[in-house]
């Protein structure tokens, strides 16, 4: 099993056209990804990389089916694409701009909630049950199949953090990347949550950063309903005070958000903590 | 992006919220002409973005046009919590007879805008919330009904206001969510908001801060905010400056002699922490993000060279979005025009289109690391250790 994603999920990519659009659509292709249809307002008709491109999302999926939708459409108009994915019956909306604007976000999320949809990001890399399905632009070379899940709120991290569990012969379920924030669709608790339920997933990886608080969040939950090993990664152990670190919602602020009291929290909660990457496969090596 | 308070308290003015009168001073001189003409006590405050202004001497109140000039003397030209102070805002001070606080904010959790009020204004919000959680009002806005006027007033009865005040301060809130809308503000604050002796509710600070993803909205106003802040002239402003000017999401400088360089924020502050772990001193931390082009990390690499105190420059990268290839032919086109820092350059390249980076990295004399740990180890042996 898989969580959100799994071999016979078919996608939509928005913003098939564009360069990247276009790029990613051969990579998960070739990967095995079931992309059914691409969106490009005003080049419907066309084709990319065989997959037929349409103007509107809803035509995409009355003629192709449509479980999922990737978005790649720029930062000011990405939530009127996610918008119109989700009121085309998509269940699950990966946005992965940067720089959408926060009301039009909340009204997304609003939308999502009503319709019953997930929504991933913004600012994600998306996700990917290695050998069988990506919604995203992992590098997959990293991945590997197999029963650990992870969640992060950086893409990157998570390609790093996968790459060592990989090297190590620890294979992924579901990789998530649930944005730079500061306001997220899917939380690490909804993702610690589906991976809790999930058959497969034998311990999860929660790859955290300074800011916000969900982290404290995540560690409630974990301490009242994971009964799977959790192990995490929090970083910005060194960050500076009031300088925001890459991420929208990565910063210190007046003493808060800081990884050592999220560190705390999780450490309390019964995960155990890894101070870089390559801990991980070894505390996973105690635990399993 | 946040405003300066003078900046706040114009947007304020527009939406007739009550403001003290006053103005904008950046030498002594025009500071004792403005209370000259406001002719009453006025209080002078630094036009920095930063909290605390009060405790660290950003706020002074003078009586009279010479001793507003005097303080403004004091204030002016000098650094409060490390930001320079090149204006001031002069006004009449008001007369306190209750302070409130008042904001509207956006709540991540509900995916709606809030509407945060307290008794108990003047003093910092968070510790009210700790320490006296009972003064705090919270009011969730349901995004499709917006705040209705009803809302706004069972707010202000919550905080202990009635009849005339009541209605007054209802409108203040009405005011804020409507600038949270109509600027794409994440946050509109007004701490305190002071009910006068004479029974107005005037907001005797502002704060404002716009969602930067919503930039393209008000290109306008962002374009005035950033010609307004003084031409940097060298050093790390010069480079601070151009690093914007290049659109690097991320450049900060500390105290150290490696420069790093990261293709995402996640990765990045693992880089930082491993780097810190490891012993090495960072001097400069650059991400950036996921849509890098090779033109902003050749720019990246020219900034962060430029600074004398690196001696060592991390590149790690490990690319979804980004292109390895694409990085590669970044760093190749500044190596090539500095051929001498090619030994100083260590790069860790993994992820999409990997091989083909290598190899251009290779045909540059530059041998790219697999694993981060080396390539960190590297990096830091190359500064002068640890």
């Amino acid at each position: 099993m898989t969580i959100l994603i799994d071999r016979d999920t078919k996608v939509i990519v928005q913003g098939i056209t564009g360069t990247v659009g276009s790029f990613q659509t051969k990579v998960m292709l070739d990967y095995g990804t079931k992309v059914v249809a691409g969106v490009t307002p005003g080049k419907g008709g066309q084709s990319v990389h065989g997959v037929p491109v349409y103007d509107l999302v809803e035509d995409a999926v009355d003629e192709n089916g449509g479980d999922a939708s990737l978005i790649f459409v720029p930062g000011p108009y990405a939530a009127d694409a996610a918008l119109e994915a989700i009121n085309a019956g998509v269940s699950l909306a990966v946005m992965t701009a940067e720089g959408v604007p926060l009301l039009d976000v909340m009204k997304v999320m609003n939308l999502a909630t009503e319709r019953k949809a997930a929504v991933i990001g913004p600012d994600t890399a998306g996700l990917i049950s290695p050998g069988r399905c990506k919604v995203g632009v992992h590098p997959h070379r990293l991945f590997m199949e197999g029963n650990i899940g992870v969640v992060s709120k950086s893409g990157a991290l998570s390609y790093e953090t996968s790459k060592m569990l990989t090297d190590s012969g620890y294979g992924q379920s579901t990789v998530i990347g649930i944005g730079g924030g500061p306001m997220w669709g899917l939380t690490q608790i909804e993702a610690l949550r589906l991976f809790e339920e999930d058959a497969e997933t034998e311990a999860v990886v929660l790859l955290g950063e300074i800011g916000g608080s969900m982290e404290e969040e995540a560690a409630d939950f974990i301490s009242e309903h994971m009964s799977k090993p959790v192990v995490s990664l929090i970083v910005g152990r060194h960050a500076p005070e009031g300088e925001r670190m890459g991420h929208a919602g990565a910063i210190i602020q007046g003493g808060r958000g800081t990884a050592a009291g999220k560190i705390e929290a999780l450490e309390e909660a019964g995960a155990r903590i890894a101070k870089g990457p390559r801990e991980i496969p070894v505390i996973l090596k105690e635990l399993l | 992006m946040r405003l300066p308070e003078y900046k706040s308290k114009q947007v304020f003015a527009e939406y007739g919220l009550r403001v003290p009168r006053g103005g904008v001073a950046s030498k002594p001189e025009e500071a004792g002409e403005i209370a000259r003409e406001l002719g009453v006590p006025v209080a002078v405050k630094a036009q920095v973005l930063v909290g605390g202004r009060g405790h660290a001497g950003g706020i002074k109140f003078a009586d009279n046009a010479v001793d507003a000039e005097r303080v403004a003397g004091e204030i002016l030209g000098g650094v409060l919590r490390r930001q320079d102070v090149d204006k001031v805002l002069v006004e009449e001070k008001v007369q306190i007879e209750r302070e409130f606080y008042a904001s509207v904010t956006l709540d991540y959790t509900n995916k709606c805008p809030v509407v945060i009020v307290s008794s108990e204004g003047g003093v910092d919000i968070e510790a009210t919330a700790r320490d006296n959680a009972d003064a705090i009002v919270k009011e969730l806005v349901n995004n499709q009904l917006g705040l209705t006027d009803y809302q706004a007033r069972r707010i202000a009865k919550k905080v202990g206001l009635e009849g005339r005040e009541m209605r007054q301060f209802a409108g203040v809130i009405q005011a804020l969510f409507k600038i949270i809308h109509e600027y794409d503000a994440s946050l509109v604050e007004i701490n305190p908001l002071v009910l006068t002796t004479e029974k107005e509710l005037i907001a005797a600070d502002a704060k404002i801060i716009l969602d930067d993803g919503a930039y393209f909205r008000h290109r306008e106003l962002y374009k005035g905010l950033v010609e307004e802040k003084r031409l940097p002239s060298e050093g790390v402003k010069l480079r601070k400056a151009q690093a914007e000017s290049a659109e690097i999401p991320t450049y900060i400088e500390l105290d150290g002699r490696i420069g790093v360089i990261a293709d995402g924020a996640g990765t990045g502050m693992l880089t930082f922490d491993l780097v810190k772990d490891y012993g090495g001193k960072i001097e400069t931390y650059c991400e950036l993000g996921g849509k890098a082009t090779p033109a902003l990390i050749e720019e990246a690499m020219k900034i962060i060279v430029t600074n004398e105190k690196v001696r060592a420059l991390l590149i790690n990268l490990i690319g979804g979005l980004n292109r390895m290839d694409e990085m590669a032919e970044g760093i190749v086109a500044y190596v090539s025009q500095n051929k001498s820092m090619t030994s100083n350059v260590v790069v860790r390249m993994s992820g999409t289109m990997e091989q083909e980076g290598r190899e251009l990295l290779e045909e540059h004399g530059i041998t790219a690391y697999d694993n981060i740990y080396e390539a960190i180890e590297r990096a830091i042996e190359i500064s002068g250790g640890n």
